[in-house]
């Protein structure tokens, strides 16, 4: 089955993390054979983070990189792309300081 | 008088209340994240925080128990083919949402009413505490707003709303830049009303132009709502009903974001005044308070116990609050400097913290 992995910065904002101390990595078994299904199943388990990946418009949000398999997503706009039913989807945050 | 405030940093909410004469802070709220703004709704004592979380968006969270717990709502969205068109030559962009910049409730008579101005530049209204939200299409609408455009951000944005305290169909907002709007019947349709500004950034034939007035602060009486004023980019300004009239002779400079009206005295105003646009530092060094008590006619420089020298604290266009006594007010700082009066101004006293970065201040009604 295919995997999404919520990096912690991301999975922070789970409802189920709340008074966590120190959220970690989130990993969800999920089907679908498109990114976009993949990611609509994590969104029904947890609405809220629609918001935190994609904005109004459906894009991945600009500072969040999608790696399927190692590669990175290379069209925000498009989410078609096929994943095998062992793909790895990792969601991360682009790496910033301040 | 108001014995909390609402601190919003870069670093977290910061909660301040009063206790034996002195100031301290309270609680710690979202610690590390990015708090754009805050407010308390009289109406039912929430509390709303924005955060500006860099890599997720915008988020809107609501307290109910005075910051004990927090629960996420909804936040403005913009729908598809809506677009942001700027007047500064920039390309069309799909308007997404960059930052709510302004958040205020309506009126006693609109239970869970809430307007959200944000860049780039939407209105948007809720009648559910934040459960939902509609982009107020008369004025996103008018072809105008295609020729607003960024003061300081890419793209135009709403930072000032005001709905009077009388008639709550009376909305005026303020953008950045694109002048003063008004609608007189709760967002239904809307007119330019910045008639008498004057930007002196813009080419000579331009400069009384409404629509490219680059207001940073709008602010209404509450006491006498036909008195606005404005801190805009080159200027301060006095609206009674007629035109914009500019005053000129604010101490030490006419730059700057933050200002305040008394909530029952029109004629009294604070502006925390920097050196100049291309300058955003205090004139000489010296962090000062300039205070009218005639409408504009002559400015006192308040500094009794603000630093006087070698101190670079710029304060950001909501970082001065006032209560509704109109004794106690506040102001914090980019380098966490933070001050706080309880005699309208006459003297100051520092709070004993290194806070980060303030973005916004408000007082949490008694």
């Amino acid at each position: 089955m295919p995997k999404v992995v919520l990096s912690s910065a991301l999975s922070r904002w789970l409802p189920q993390a709340e008074g966590a101390r120190s959220p970690s990595e989130v990993a969800l078994t999920v089907s679908g054979a498109s990114i976009g299904e993949a990611l609509e199943q994590v969104f029904a388990q947890y609405p809220n983070l629609r918001g935190y990946v994609l904005d109004e418009h459906g894009t991945v949000r600009h500072h969040l990189a999608l790696f399927i398999d190692g590669a990175a997503l290379r069209n925000k706009r498009d989410l078609s792309q096929a994943i095998g039913k062992d793909s790895e989807i990792y969601v991360m945050q682009a790496l910033s300081g301040g | 008088m108001s014995d909390l405030l609402l601190v919003s940093t870069r670093k977290g909410l910061f909660v301040l209340e009063r206790g034996n004469g002195a100031w301290r802070i309270a609680r710690r709220e979202f610690l590390g994240d990015n708090v754009a703004l805050a407010m308390c709704d009289p109406r039912d004592g929430s509390w709303y925080a924005v955060l500006d979380l860099g890599h997720f968006g915008n988020k809107l969270q609501r307290s109910t128990d005075r910051g004990a717990t927090w629960k996420e709502c909804a936040v403005p969205a913009y729908g598809e083919g809506d677009e942001v068109s700027t007047g500064d030559g920039k390309p069309p962009q799909p308007a997404t949402l960059r930052l709510i910049w302004s958040l205020e409730p309506g009126s006693a008579q609109q239970p869970g009413r809430l307007w959200a101005g944000t860049i780039p530049g939407g209105l948007f209204r809720s009648d559910d505490h934040g459960a939902s939200w509609q982009l107020v299409r008369g004025l996103w609408d008018m072809p105008e707003r295609r020729g607003w455009f960024g003061g300081g951000y890419d793209q135009p944005g709403i930072h000032s709303i005001c709905i009077d305290p009388e008639d709550a169909r009376m909305i005026r907002v303020g953008v950045s830049t694109g002048g003063i709007w008004g609608s007189n019947d709760d967002g239904a349709t809307w007119k330019q009303c910045a008639k008498g500004m004057r930007a002196e950034y813009m080419p000579p034939e331009r400069a009384y132009d409404p629509n490219v007035q680059d207001v940073h602060r709008l602010v209404q009486c509450r006491g006498n709502p036909q008195r606005f004023w404005a801190q805009h980019h080159n200027g301060v300004f006095r609206h009674d009903g007629g035109d914009w009239e500019e005053i000129t002779n604010v101490s030490p400079s006419v730059f700057g974001f933050a200002m305040a009206v008394h909530p029952h005295d029109p004629d009294t105003a604070w502006f925390v005044p920097a050196t100049k646009d291309v300058r955003r530092i205090p004139v000489d060094g010296k962090v000062v308070v300039a205070r009218t008590r005639d409408g504009g006619n002559s400015f006192e420089v308040l500094r009794d116990n603000l630093p006087q020298q070698d101190a670079y604290d710029l304060t950001l266009r909501h970082a001065l609050a006032i209560d509704a006594s109109g004794d106690r007010l506040a102001f914090g700082s980019t380098t966490g400097g933070f001050w706080i009066t309880e005699d309208q101004g006459d003297h100051w006293r520092m709070l004993d913290a290194r806070l980060p970065p303030v973005h916004a201040v408000s007082f949490v009604s008694a």
